[in-house]
């Protein structure tokens, strides 16, 4: 129980270090096709969608990314080429193959995996479900109905958490001999 | 027909530079113009012009959206091919979207804007590039679409867009 609970822990850290790698910028989104609306500043991403944001990366079948409203304004963005200010989404949601990789503070690749992932910029927070998601830090993991990171104060909550852990061939020498 | 007022402006700057015989294209088409004849007559004939700009003005009297251009082609059709194409794209609250390509062809009677070509849609600061697009900019639906290798940029710096390395 005490081990489940360290992996949990150890989980819950990793997530963490994805919520506090937030405050960088500079993301990208590529895919196969797009539809833009420039009314409602919304644009569909259909196949191979894959948003990279630094060591962060998200890759899914369709996402649908909600940009902030741009009031920069006219004849003066005319200018300017609208390149002052900052300006970015409100909104993701990736939809197919979730899959979100990252490395934790021990460089261990950190895998996030589910059907459904919402971010949303205004609560800062991810919610993924569907699939169901699945947490996996090296050979462990966690599976569970519902992921909820709390990017700002870097916490995430599992519902219905199930813990699976699978000791490496290493450990599992140890426990042998 | 699609009740579009397009306004055809000949830049060519070699007849302002001095004020020697125009090119023949840029004659013919001003000429059109003054003789009274159809805009389509006049797009007609339209060819190698040195400068064009293309634009459509809404209902109240303000532009939806211009399209300059280096020169134009007439296609089959309804088509008109335009090179080195900006097109800007007027939202109703000021602000407005910069489309970039080598050529793109306008459908006369639809107002539709297609490229197979590389696209740079520059909105705000979000840079999204592409192959292959398609715009339809009327009163009842704003939306383009881009076929190919499509990347969203957040943020921009200045320098990563062709337009300014080109020196436009």
């Amino acid at each position: 129980m005490k081990l489940k609970a360290s992996i949990s822990i150890f989980l819950c850290a990793a997530l963490a270090v994805f919520a506090k790698e937030e405050a960088k910028s500079d993301v990208t989104i590529n895919s196969d096709e797009l539809k833009y609306s420039f009314e409602e500043n919304t644009a569909y991403l259909r196949g191979h969608v894959v948003v990279t944001d630094g060591e962060r990366k998200l890759t899914t079948d369709n996402a649908t990314v909600y940009f902030e409203d741009d009031k920069k304004g006219g004849d003066q963005a005319v200018e300017e080429l609208g390149l002052k200010g900052v300006d970015g989404f409100s909104r993701v949601v990736a939809v197919g193959n979730v899959h979100v990789v990252f490395n934790d503070q021990t460089n261990t690749k950190t895998e996030v995996i589910a059907d459904r992932g919402i971010w949303e910029k205004a609560q800062n927070k991810v919610v993924m479900t569907g699939g169901p998601p699945i947490v996996r830090n090296g050979s462990n993991y966690i599976r569970c109905r519902r992921l909820t990171v709390d990017l700002l104060k870097a916490k995430c909550d599992f519902e219905s958490p199930e813990i699976i852990l699978t000791p490496s061939s290493e450990d599992k020498e140890k426990f042998l001999f | 027909m699609l009740k579009l007022l397009f306004i055809v402006l000949f830049l060519a700057a070699p007849l302002f530079a001095e004020e020697k015989a125009p090119a023949k294209s840029a004659v013919a088409a001003t000429q059109n113009v003054k003789s009274g004849n159809s805009r389509d007559e006049m797009l007609d004939e339209m060819e190698m012009l040195d400068g064009v700009t293309l634009m459509e003005i809404d209902e109240t009297g303000d532009r939806r959206w211009v399209l300059e251009g280096s020169s134009a082609k007439q296609l089959d059709g309804a088509k008109v091919r335009f090179f080195d194409v900006i097109v800007t794209l007027f939202r109703r609250d000021g602000t407005v979207v910069k489309v970039l390509t080598e050529y793109a062809d306008v459908n006369r009677e639809t107002g539709e804007i297609e490229t197979d070509k590389t696209v740079q849609l520059l909105d705000g600061d979000r840079l999204i590039k592409g192959r292959g697009l398609y715009v339809i900019y009327t009163k009842e639906k704003k939306e383009c679409k881009l076929f190919h290798d499509v990347e969203i940029k957040a943020k921009i710096e200045k320098n990563s867009i062709d337009v300014f390395k080109a020196g436009k």
